[in-house]
């Protein structure tokens, strides 16, 4: 029963995922842009228009109903284009769990000396102002396949039947942390996975086996987003076997409530970090660093003194990209009761 | 007068400053300066005394563990509140005000001050109030505690919840305070059998009521763990010197913290008292510790360093 329970749920899942449209991407392949500048968004209609559909968004959330609609084959994104409900577009982008599989590029000005942002979450950025006749070339580029087996951790072995459970979730996780970020898509990863979910869910641990499908499932997305969040969710799986204890009563629903704050508190980092008040993020950061592996969540306690010592150097481009992590990670957290309360 | 001795006096600032720090005091019928002017005094031993509207009184008052409040010019309605409260309630007034208004009107903890009052009045007689209102945990009911307790000390909201469902899951009561000078003053009420002490915390800092803690002879034999975020040795070579029991670094796992937590609770339980750990015996010698206090210039408050 459990089996086929946890099958269920990953066929629900894998449904939801982004498909393309019929009859959307048959022929040409679509693009969205968002931009709120007229003259950006025309250049780029210009330039693309011949080879691609495109798809324009002048505010973010239009962009963001253009993206769930279309099913685009890509996103090019302007980070300057303000949001209706103050959080960054950027931010509300990246954790969408339905965009991870289509590759996103972000708008961006270069620096002083004409060097380009780190990219960060993004499969790439480009320069603006737009450089009409190189822009086509940039985007074939991206949209090619980014299959990535290959190296001397492309393969990852099945863990071997003979050890208990916690000691073949250990030996999986470890040969796919050695080969990080190849072993992501390597032979062996999604079959290993999955066959670990599914022996852990025998166990009746849910948010083991969820975690393991989850990292399943995006072991064959090649984007940029998909290869943080497989990342962090190898890890939410390592956080989990290293919890020795029993999962107390009442723990799962002060987790929740934990993740909860951490949503709405984003919203009051933003001001924070529109205003420079830095002694008050540098505090945040601190407390985050504090808690966060307590709860089980040890990406956070790395995020917190990420911005601790961000803040301190009064970074406040480091802080935001921060930022957008605790958004994305917390949207693929979800603790659920086990049944029969028991850590691995 | 006798009473009146110079060498008792620390002993009562000390006491007081223990006493009051981080209650929360409603006053009522008080003009904006002179308001304010009580704010500024109870700032200083890191209190907070807050103006309330009469006519929200009767739900203002709970939230404070004391009122103050003015009679002249303050209507009959609040003052039927004031006195039907269950918390303090200091009264100022002149003298027939108090005798015309509400002499025998008022329950027991209350008091009455002249107008006009002076600083160290308000301090002692809120003082009193509060120690003759039964807040300081009794010696029998603390030998008679069944279940430990543990004082935890910190000012982030998301910890202590964690911590208060992980010792409740094993059956440790936890009681939490959110600055130093409340835990100073909670430790001093309920004598717990461990404290938790984050360092970095508003109001008194985790270091000086370690220091404190260790000087008071009611206190001192608690053990003590520092719990704190900081990375720096130099804190933990601090906390040692100041004679900690342990130290956890956050971010902590439940199950480290509780292993931690029943050991040095075990260890305690060993001899004959069990839990408890009320010593009634060492009162005395308050006064010999809180001169020393006075002397190294760690005194918070002018209006209590003056009594």
């Amino acid at each position: 029963v459990i089996r086929n329970l946890l099958a269920n749920m990953g066929h629900r899942r894998e449904s939801s995922a982004v498909t393309p449209k019929p009859g959307v991407s048959a022929g040409r392949r679509t693009i969205v842009v968002i931009d709120d500048h007229p003259d950006a968004l025309h250049a780029m209609c210009v330039a693309l228009g011949e080879t691609y559909r495109i798809e324009r968004a002048d505010n973010a959330e239009a962009g963001i109903r253009k993206a769930f609609d279309c099913r685009p084959d890509l996103i090019l994104v302007d980070l300057q284009v303000p949001a209706a409900d103050g959080a960054p577009l950027a931010r509300r982008l990246l954790a969408e769990e339905d965009l991870i599989p289509i590759p996103m590029v972000a708008l961006t000005a270069p620096g002083p000396n004409g060097e380009m942002p780190p990219c960060g979450q993004f499969d790439g950025n480009i320069a603006k102002p737009i450089d009409g006749p190189s822009l086509p070339g940039r985007v074939q580029a991206l949209l090619e396949p980014t299959r990535v087996p290959s190296g001397p951790h492309g393969f990852v072995p099945p863990p071997a039947s003979a050890g208990g459970r916690r000691e073949q979730t250990v030996e999986l996780l470890d040969a796919i942390d050695a080969g990080l970020p190849d072993s992501q898509f390597a032979t062996g990863t999604r079959a290993s996975l999955h066959g670990l979910a599914d022996v852990v869910g025998g166990f009746h641990q849910y948010e083991l086996a969820e975690y393991l499908q989850q990292a399943e499932r995006l072991s064959v997305v090649p984007t940029a987003r998909a290869r943080t969040r497989f990342q962090s969710v190898i890890r939410l799986c390592r956080d989990l076997v290293e919890r020795d204890t029993e999962v107390a009563p009442g723990m799962a629903d002060l987790r929740l409530r934990y993740l909860d704050h951490r949503r709405a508190e984003l919203a009051g980092l933003d001001h924070l970090l529109r205003d420079g008040d830095f002694t008050a993020l540098r505090k945040a950061g601190h407390n985050l660093k504090g808690t966060g592996a307590a709860y089980g969540f040890s990406e956070l306690t790395d995020i917190g003194r990420a911005i601790e010592a961000a803040a301190k150097n009064s970074d406040a481009a480091a802080i935001e990209g921060l930022l957008d992590r605790i958004e994305a990670y917390i949207s693929i957290v979800k603790p659920t009761k086990d049944e029969h309360a028991t850590g691995i | 007068m006798k009473t009146v001795e110079v060498p008792g006096k620390p002993v009562r600032a000390l006491e007081i400053t223990v006493a009051l720090a981080g209650r929360r005091v409603g006053l009522c019928g008080f003009d904006l300066v002179e308001a304010e002017t009580i704010s500024g005094i109870f700032r200083g031993i890191r209190s907070l005394a807050m103006p309330l509207d009469e006519r929200l009184l009767p739900d203002s008052a709970g939230i404070c563990d004391a009122l103050i409040i003015k009679l002249n010019g303050l209507r009959a309605e609040a003052l039927r509140v004031a006195a039907a409260s269950h918390v303090p309630v200091l009264v100022i007034g002149s003298s027939e005000a108090i005798l015309e208004g509400v002499g025998g009107a008022y329950r027991w903890p209350r008091d009455f001050i002249n107008d006009p009052w002076s600083e160290a009045e308000l301090l002692v007689r809120l003082f009193r109030l509060f120690e003759s209102g039964g807040s300081t945990a009794d010696v029998g009911e603390r030998e008679s505690r069944s279940e430990p307790l543990v004082l935890l000390a910190d000012d982030d909201s998301e910890l202590i919840a964690l911590v208060e469902i992980t010792l409740h899951n094993d059956g440790i009561q936890c009681r939490t305070a959110d600055n130093g000078l409340a835990a100073l003053r909670m430790a001093r009420e309920l004598l717990p059998d461990l404290i938790l002490l984050d360092i970095r915390m508003p109001a008194m800092d985790g270091f000086e009521v370690l220091e404190t803690i260790r000087r008071d002879p009611s206190l001192q034999t608690i053990p003590v763990v520092l719990f704190t975020g900081c990375d720096d040795p130099a804190d933990v070579m601090r906390g040692s010197k100041l004679r900690a029991d342990d130290y956890l670094g956050k971010p902590v796992s439940p199950n480290l913290l509780l292993n931690r937590v029943k050991r040095l609770l075990s260890s305690r339980a060993g001899g004959s008292r069990r839990w408890s750990r009320s010593l009634p015996g060492n009162v005395g010698s308050h006064e010999r510790v809180s001169k020393r206090w006075i002397a190294s210039g760690q005194f918070p408050s002018e209006a209590v360093r003056s009594l």
